[in-house]
């Protein structure tokens, strides 16, 4: 346990410092979006029906999603896990910015993904994903019941990550002279599911409520487990 | 995977020759020389410091330029024009392999009277700068359609 420990302690960070940097890259990029130049991305789109639509939704996205990820990985850092304070507020804007911004923009936008409707598909499974894990991950949150608060969240963690490991997919594949249409679907589909399973794989099997404040009245207290917090060994912490 | 994006090198798409016909006529010669200066040069220099991490294609190693007519054809104006494709080659494996190779990725027409290229985009064609990010409309419909095919296509 205590090797298994010692492996994956630094392998989270290293994850998460490849998803902060990809999140950058990301983000450095889509600054090509709010030129007056058209952005080859926007290039291969057009034609496009409601052009100023899809525009706007692009735009709403790139913003969002240059908050989400970063907001997700401050919070699952063990500094601001030990302030609660930081965490919740930190948690709200993360939340509102997913549910209100990145995945509705989302949503319209894999409707006119690269790769047809399987293409949409993965977006979309992704986008439900990533709302319904948030939605979990608020009431879970409210309800102090922070083992499966982090799984949750975690789902969503996961899924925005997808932005960062399709990419470096889709890098390898054009190395390697796939077929374009074939690389984007499996660079989409192979991360939504891949990093699903992973989640699920990490996570508790079984909904532990041990830790669950027995008063319904919320507090501002610190939350029960709120100790340095581990993305990955889910499992070597379980009780007993 | 992200250290494979960190430290790989591309090298830019710059105009290849390609496999050329042994004996292109003189029209052609100088549609390839003003696609390759109007189009393919200015793209492979536009992305040369474009980012990889985008969901756009990635830009090709190279591009080489197909003139698709010996002659030109004359559209509804009675301008001469001939058609025009650009290959891309993607992938790091020997230059020689066809397979690499993805045809027609960019499709279009060149007047040679006016030094004018034009681009295929769904059903419209527009002008060149277009794929260098200028926000260009669409040009005549008459623009890169043989007449005889206008006539047809009106009947």
């Amino acid at each position: 346990m205590r090797v298994r420990s010692w492996l994956l302690t630094p392998l989270r960070g290293l994850v998460l410092v490849a998803l902060a940097a990809g999140s950058m890259a990301i983000t450095a990029a889509s600054l090509a979006y709010f030129g007056e130049e058209l952005a080859p991305f926007v290039l291969e789109k057009l034609p496009l029906p409601l052009e100023d639509v899809w525009m706007l939704a692009l735009r709403v996205h790139v913003v969002a999603a240059s908050v989400c990820l970063p907001g997700c990985i401050l919070l699952s850092l063990g500094i601001v896990i030990r302030r609660p304070r930081l965490h919740r507020w930190l948690g709200r804007v993360t939340a509102a910015a997913v549910l209100l911004a990145l995945v509705p923009s989302g949503l319209y936008l894999s409707w006119f993904a690269k790769g047809g409707a399987p293409s949409t598909v993965g977006f979309m499974l992704s986008g439900a994903i990533v709302a319904t894990a948030m939605v979990q991950g608020v009431r879970t949150a409210r309800a102090r019941r922070f083992v499966e608060h982090r799984r949750w969240v975690l789902h969503v963690l996961a899924q925005l990550s997808v932005a960062v490991t399709s990419r470096a997919m889709l890098f390898a594949f054009d190395a390697a002279a796939v077929d374009e249409n074939l690389a984007y679907l499996v660079s989409l589909w192979v991360p939504v599911v891949a990093s699903f399973a992973l989640v699920e794989l990490l996570s508790p099997r079984t909904r532990i409520r041990t830790r669950t404040v027995t008063s319904t009245r919320r507090t501002h207290e610190a939350p029960v487990d709120a100790r340095p917090a581990r993305l990955l060994p889910y499992d070597l912490r379980r009780a007993g | 995977m992200l250290a494979l994006l960190a430290f790989s090198h591309t090298t830019f798409a710059e105009p290849a020759s390609g496999p050329a016909p042994a004996a292109k006529s003189a029209p052609a010669r100088t549609a390839e020389a003003v696609v390759r200066r109007d189009l393919v040069q200015p793209l492979a220099a536009k992305e040369s410091s474009r980012s990889r991490f985008s969901r756009a294609s990635l830009p090709p190693q190279e591009r080489r330029v197909r003139i698709l007519d010996e002659q030109p054809g004359k559209d509804a104006e009675g301008v001469a024009f001939l058609r025009f494709a650009v290959d891309a080659r993607h992938g790091f494996a020997a230059d020689d392999d066809e397979s690499q190779w993805r045809l027609a990725t960019i499709v279009g027409c060149v007047y040679l009277d006016r030094n004018q290229v034009f681009v295929k985009k769904g059903d419209e064609y527009r002008p060149a700068a277009f794929l260098l990010g200028k926000n260009v409309k669409a040009a005549a419909e008459t623009t890169c359609q043989p007449a005889q095919a206008q006539v047809a296509h009106a009947d």
